[in-house]
């Protein structure tokens, strides 16, 4: 029997539409348990690896290994314990929810039906609705439904947020921690509300230009980032820093850099950055718009910065 | 599974058997019709005159006569109904679920690709051969009501013994097989009932060497065959009594062909990704 600690494990992980590759040299390894934010750019690779990993799309190289078993050969075996929820959340718009659900059930053998109902019930949705007819966040709901009720180990959550308002974010967000704390399950989702992610991820996958450019524990990946502020004459560059971004504004200037090593240099104010400064970092410096200073401000609710708004 | 293959196919169905009982309504009242109109011209001892037809002969012999305008329109839709039925519940099979993205959902739950199309397929071949199947008893009786001719001639050949449910199921995985490869139903049935004509119209053009012939000269005790198929510019001629024999030979090459056209669409489906 298959025992793997890890949730899901690429090595040279690939995939080739045509002449241009979708994901390329993909490495890294998720523990179980976790809550991953697979986050990047608009055709960065996310959609493409969550689907490798659902056995939807075949990689071009490398391997993929879910829950320990291979999706190409061992489908049904990773297919029942995962739950893959996709992008444009496909619906068979003319079936009632009702359905759905005993679609859910015939084709799945670990099916919670009680755990479905429940869930449609609290959140008001009417079980002879068409799913055609429901609200986007409604569709989104059902949609979680029937993958959590699959009673999956890994969840693949392709932008489960997309075009939902606030409140519907909220509830598919409460639907699925809950899940995860009864559950454990491991979850794998993209978003592009980093926000969002950051309260409830532990983990993230940055992926940038088709490639992983950061697969890292949240807590090391907070760590291991700094923020400088410093006058403009400044320059953070040392041989113990790996510079990820640099924005200017007229006064001073902002480096965010990857060390290991506290920034002894009184000159720099070094703060902790949140993860959504450094995954903007990460896709400033691939987009190449590096000097432009798009972020001028810091948070004001930071306690150890002292810096003011310009 | 089958639930769900038979859900998604439901309206289709209802929708091809509501049109079913329309046809069936209609070739009733015409073959009635025609079958009085036929007895009539019987009874009357008009065919039997050697010399000009009086007034009332002209008159019966005008109103058969004039049911040749529906029969040959009957027979169209005849000929037209297991193609247009098979293609147009083949077509969506596959390509209406990558339209709609519907097969990433189908395709994580916990059953194999290969299992869920085998399922689809199987549900909509026997709802094709079901629509197919019950359109032979009804084409038997108003081709004999209508006098279309021996079983054997192709004016009826093809909408009796067992065909349609062959040119059906060969219609069906010919749609499966393109909305597989072209992944849009709407080409795929574009595609797809032209194929099917050009088909038919090929074997069916083929069709007279399937059986040896008689030739007409052979026949020296100058007994009547019966209704025969006469071929080869009517040299020859096909018996009444091969009709089977020559449904066998084109159920075959169908039924070849719609297990080339399953391989490929289990191919096409499996290999599919997105």
């Amino acid at each position: 029997m298959v025992e793997a600690q890890a949730a899901l494990t690429t090595s040279g992980l690939g995939k080739r539409y045509g002449r241009t590759w979708g994901l390329q040299d993909c490495s890294f390894q998720l523990p179980k348990g976790r809550v991953a934010a697979l986050v990047g750019p608009n055709g960065a690779g996310k959609s493409t690896l969550l689907r490798m990993a659902a056995g939807i799309t075949r990689p071009s190289s490398g391997d993929i290994s879910v829950l320990g078993r291979s999706p190409k050969t061992q489908a049904v075996d990773v297919l029942r314990r995962i739950g893959y929820l996709d992008q444009e959340r496909p619906a068979y718009r003319f079936l009632r929810v009702e359905e759905m659900l005993r679609v859910g059930r015939s084709l799945n053998p670990q099916w919670d039906q009680a755990m479905a109902l429940g869930h449609l019930a609290n959140l008001g949705i009417a079980l002879k609705a068409r799913v055609g007819t429901l609200s986007v966040g409604q569709q989104a709901q059902v949609a979680l439904t029937l993958c959590l009720a699959k009673r999956p180990e890994l969840l693949l959550l392709d932008e489960p947020l997309a075009a939902l308002d606030p409140l519907a974010r909220s509830q598919l967000m409460g639907v699925l921690l809950r899940s995860v704390v009864d559950e454990g399950n491991t979850v794998v989702m993209s978003s592009h509300v980093i926000a969002d992610l950051e309260a409830v991820c532990d983990y993230v996958i940055i992926l940038l230009r088709s490639r992983v450019a950061i697969a890292d524990d949240l807590e090391h990946l907070l760590a291991s980032h700094r923020l400088l502020i410093g006058p403009r004459s400044a320059s953070a560059v040392t041989d113990q820093v790996v510079v990820i971004s640099r924005t200017d504004t007229e006064r001073q200037t902002n480096w965010l850099i990857r060390t290991e090593m506290p920034i002894a240099d009184p000159s720099w104010e070094v703060v902790e950055p949140t993860l959504e400064e450094i995954v903007l970092a990460y896709l400033r410096e691939q987009s190449g718009v590096a000097s432009l200073p798009s972020m001028p401000t810091r948070p004001q609710t930071r306690g150890e910065g002292g810096v003011e708004a310009p | 599974m089958t639930w769900f293959a038979l859900r998604l196919q439901r309206l289709q169905f209802l929708v091809a058997v509501a049109a079913l009982v329309l046809l069936a309504c209609w070739l009733v009242l015409t073959g009635t019709h025609d079958q009085a109109a036929w007895t009539a011209l019987v009874h009357s001892g008009c065919l039997r005159t050697t010399g000009p037809w009086s007034t009332r002969c002209n008159l019966l012999g005008t109103r058969f006569g004039g049911t040749d305008q529906w029969t040959l329109a009957n027979l169209m839709i005849l000929y037209a109904i297991p193609g247009l039925v098979g293609v147009v519940f083949g077509a969506p099979l596959v390509a209406r679920e990558i339209e709609r993205g519907t097969n990433r959902f189908v395709w994580t739950q916990s059953i194999t690709r290969t299992h869920w199309l085998a399922v689809k397929l199987l549900v909509g071949g026997l709802l094709t051969a079901a629509i197919t199947g019950a359109l032979i008893p009804l084409a038997e009786w108003w081709t004999g009501a209508a006098q279309t001719g021996a079983q054997v001639d192709p004016k009826t050949f093809d909408v009796v013994g067992f065909a349609p449910i062959v040119y059906g199921l060969f219609a069906f995985l010919l749609g499966a097989a393109l909305g597989a490869l072209i992944r849009r139903s709407g080409w795929a049935i574009a595609v797809g009932i032209p194929l099917f004509a050009g088909a038919r119209i090929l074997v069916r053009h083929c069709r007279w060497h399937f059986a040896p012939t008689t030739s007409w000269a052979s026949n020296t005790t100058g007994a009547s065959p019966g209704p025969v198929w006469p071929v080869n510019n009517g040299l020859e001629y096909q018996p009444a009594n091969h009709f089977w024999a020559l449904q066998g030979v084109e159920a075959a090459i169908f039924i070849v062909a719609s297990l080339l056209l399953l391989g490929l669409t289990v191919l096409a489906a499996r290999r599919w990704r997105s």
